[in-house]
């Protein structure tokens, strides 16, 4: 993983006497590029810790593999530091998930599994070649897709988790030749078959596929299978796989969990262009055709250009004059990028952390989500000490190698693509906008009216579902009990006539804000109790939150409940909505162990609260617009 | 003999570490019979080891066939 530093010699010795450790170590030494030996050292480290309050999130997997798979286990343990996990394993090997499934159900129910990978191998499933014969070729492969199928109803039956599929690399004891392309049945062609059919059911399950073919793709078949292992011990591939392996299940893993990278922030001299602007100026600066190095660093531009277009928010933080680099950037004739795909720019002589920090601040995105591309190892070495949370990538020394480094990282992995992720990039360069129109109103109540705005409010529907469930997967700051529902939950919940659900979408004078927002509440005896409320931090201070209860308790009204009652479930990252219940005027009811804390608001005494928002409401009894 | 003490050493340093008993004692006589937790797996295991520290790379007859320490030191000595 050639992205991530090499350990040096302290660093090695560290991990071999890590006695009476601690996370903040480990969480340190995780980042680094370990074997399977590092990473159990790791694990071990890790398991002499007792303490419940890791910081880290803890998560429990169980893997199913039909081949041999308990060597996986400490090495995924140490790549769940790496991404701020604590994460439990139970394996299932060299056994037909099916027939686990069956046999273990109380073992499994005791365990109880956040998520469920399902590592079957292209031996799990013979597709034994029968080349020319489309019509065999498409029941072999159909018989694979049932099977992978069957496995995920069983395990639906009795676990309401999510579950990792892989895509199969094909086996290299098959024949494999140029033909095989064209041929039908041939032992490609299956592959291609199952991995297809195996996307198109994932994506209507709402699962994970974790992309086994590209892995092994990107690394060579040859590098990945090791026949001698399959031979001695029936691994599914080589043992030195292992870490690459663990560290893409983890991925997805943490995703599941609302860790997501989101945010690039890059450097500009010898990063963004080649050259320091300031010393060489703007017309010396190596940039486009003509030099490898200026074509590097175009191509270097283009692909954060592509990853703005899937979302991802691009920064720059630099140290310069910023009157002369943002001259440079606006007018350098071959620039790809332009200034507003940036969403901030941080052009100062401060260090480095602290401009990610306030970058964090402005963006209302956690550091954990930051990426940070800088050609500057003693730069990429001080965000790593201070703020561990960052990913950075180490890069060559030859820029021209930098891309396929930083794209083998895979970062900015998702669970899906939504029309709104497209757009997302947009929407963060808009608040940074309205953040300086804020500063203009001498008065924050003036400066929310002239934002004109209108928050549409719809229950839960089809068309919402992905990103509903992306938002419940994802918000870990404005999230009163960050309970995580997947996209088959949102949809019962969708259907339950016994709970209010509301998506909420918020315009303003500056554009679209997407969807910000979501309620999920439950209609009790004589209340309505909140069982999901969370909102995104893009639109903290805009009088959202007061909006939706008056909404909560317009509708408390017309069901003839007398309360509306919400809890608070505290995590390492809610602290923002510890009292927001109490600022919203509901009385304190009860306190649990643990820093739970339950609440009430009477509706007969409650005063709407009325925010400077015109609301378009589909969700209330009588539906329409409420002004 | 100096150089046999060195492989000892090496491989006593693999065995606690796979096997994760850092008092574990080994000596050529040691068998999978007599060290906790070493079944063929751990076989595999300890092999990818010695592999990485001894910059080698065995058959996997040779390694089917391990049943003591000192087989681990002939295969390196060969």
């Amino acid at each position: 993983m050639r992205w991530l530093p090499q350990p040096t010699a302290s660093d090695i010795e560290l991990s071999r006497t890590l006695g009476g450790s601690n996370v903040a170590d480990l969480v340190r030494l995780a980042q680094f590029d370990w074997d399977a030996g590092g990473l159990r050292r790791l694990a071990t480290g890790l398991s002499r810790i007792q303490d419940a309050h890791t910081g880290l999130q803890a998560v429990r997997v169980l893997l199913l593999s039909n081949s041999t798979a308990r060597h996986l286990k400490e090495t995924l343990i140490g790549t769940g530091l790496r991404h701020g996990l604590r994460v439990d394993v139970m394996i299932s090997e060299y056994e037909d998930p099916e027939v686990l499934l069956e046999r273990d159900r109380d073992g499994i129910a005791a365990f109880g599994p956040d998520i469920v990978v399902l590592a079957m191998d292209v031996h799990a499933f013979g597709l034994r070649p029968a080349p020319g014969n489309l019509e065999a070729a498409a029941a072999i492969a159909d018989r694979a897709l049932e099977r992978l199928r069957a496995i995920r109803e069983s395990i639906g039956s009795s676990l309401k988790k999510p579950v990792i599929f892989q895509t199969l690399t094909p086996d290299s004891a098959h024949v494999r030749l140029h033909v095989d392309r064209l041929t039908p049945g041939s032992h490609a062609d299956l592959v291609g078959r199952v991995n297809a059919g195996l996307s198109e059911f994932v994506k209507s399950s709402g699962d994970l596929l974790l992309d086994v073919a590209m892995l092994s793709e990107r690394i060579g078949q040859d590098n990945w299978f090791s026949a001698r292992h399959w031979a001695l011990a029936k691994y599914p591939f080589a043992p030195e796989n292992a870490p690459l392996y663990a560290e893409h299940v983890v991925r997805l893993v943490a995703l599941k969990f609302g860790k997501s990278r989101r945010v690039l922030v890059l450097d500009l001299d010898n990063t963004m262009w080649g050259g320091i602007v300031g010393d060489d100026g703007k017309e010396n600066l190596l940039l486009g055709s003509g030099s490898p190095v200026g074509e590097a660093h175009c191509a270097l531009q283009a692909m954060a250009k592509e990853l703005r277009d899937r979302g991802i928010v691009l920064c720059v933080s630099s140290k310069n004059e910023e009157s002369v680099a943002l001259d440079a950037f606006r007018t350098h004739p071959e620039m790809i990028l332009v200034e507003e795909d940036i969403a901030v720019f941080q052009i100062n002589w401060t260090d480095k952390a602290a401009n990610l920090q306030a970058l964090s601040e402005i963006l209302s995105l956690g550091l954990d989500s930051f990426v940070f591309l800088d050609d500057n190892p003693a730069e990429r070495a001080q965000i790593r000490f201070a703020l561990p949370q960052v990913a950075v990538p180490e890069l060559p020394k030859d820029v021209t190698e930098w891309i396929p480094v930083f794209q083998s990282a895979c970062y900015f992995e998702a669970t899906g693509f939504t029309a709104e992720d497209r757009d997302r990039a947009a929407y963060y360069r808009a608040d940074a906008r309205r953040s300086a129109q804020l500063k203009s109103f001498a008065r924050q109540e003036d400066y929310l009216q002239s934002l004109d705005m209108e928050l549409q409010v719809n229950p839960f529907d089809a068309i919402g579902r992905k990103r509903i469930a992306q938002l419940i997967s994802k918000s870990n700051q404005f999230n009163l009990t960050t309970r995580r529902y997947s996209e088959a939950d949102v949809a019962s919940a969708e259907a339950d006539p016994r709970r209010i659900t509301m998506q909420m979408r918020l315009s303003d004078t500056f554009g679209d804000n997407g969807m910000i927002g979501v309620v999920i509440a439950d209609i009790g005896a004589d209340a309505i109790e909140i069982d999901t409320w969370l909102m995104s931090c893009r639109v903290l201070g805009r009088g959202v939150p007061e909006a939706t209860l008056d909404l909560l308790v317009a509708r408390a009204r017309d069901l003839g409940k007398g309360f509306v009652r919400g809890i608070y479930i505290p995590t390492k990252k809610n602290m923002m909505v510890a009292d927001h219940y109490r600022n919203l005027g509901f009385e304190l009811t009860g306190e649990r162990p643990g820093g739970e804390t339950t609440w009430e608001l009477a509706v007969y005494a409650y005063q709407d609260k009325k925010p400077p928002i015109r609301i378009r409401d589909a969700v209330g009894a009588h539906g329409g617009d409420r002004l | 003999m100096d150089k046999q003490a060195d492989v000892i050493g090496r491989l006593q340093a693999i065995f606690r570490e796979e096997l994760d008993l850092p008092n574990l004692q080994i000596s050529p006589q040691s068998t999978p019979d007599d060290v906790d937790g070493w079944d063929s797996l751990a076989t595999i295991r300890i092999v990818a080891a010695v592999e990485r520290e001894f910059d080698r790379e065995f058959e996997a007859a040779q390694i089917e066939s391990i049943r003591s320490v000192s087989d681990l030191i002939s295969m390196i000595a060969t």
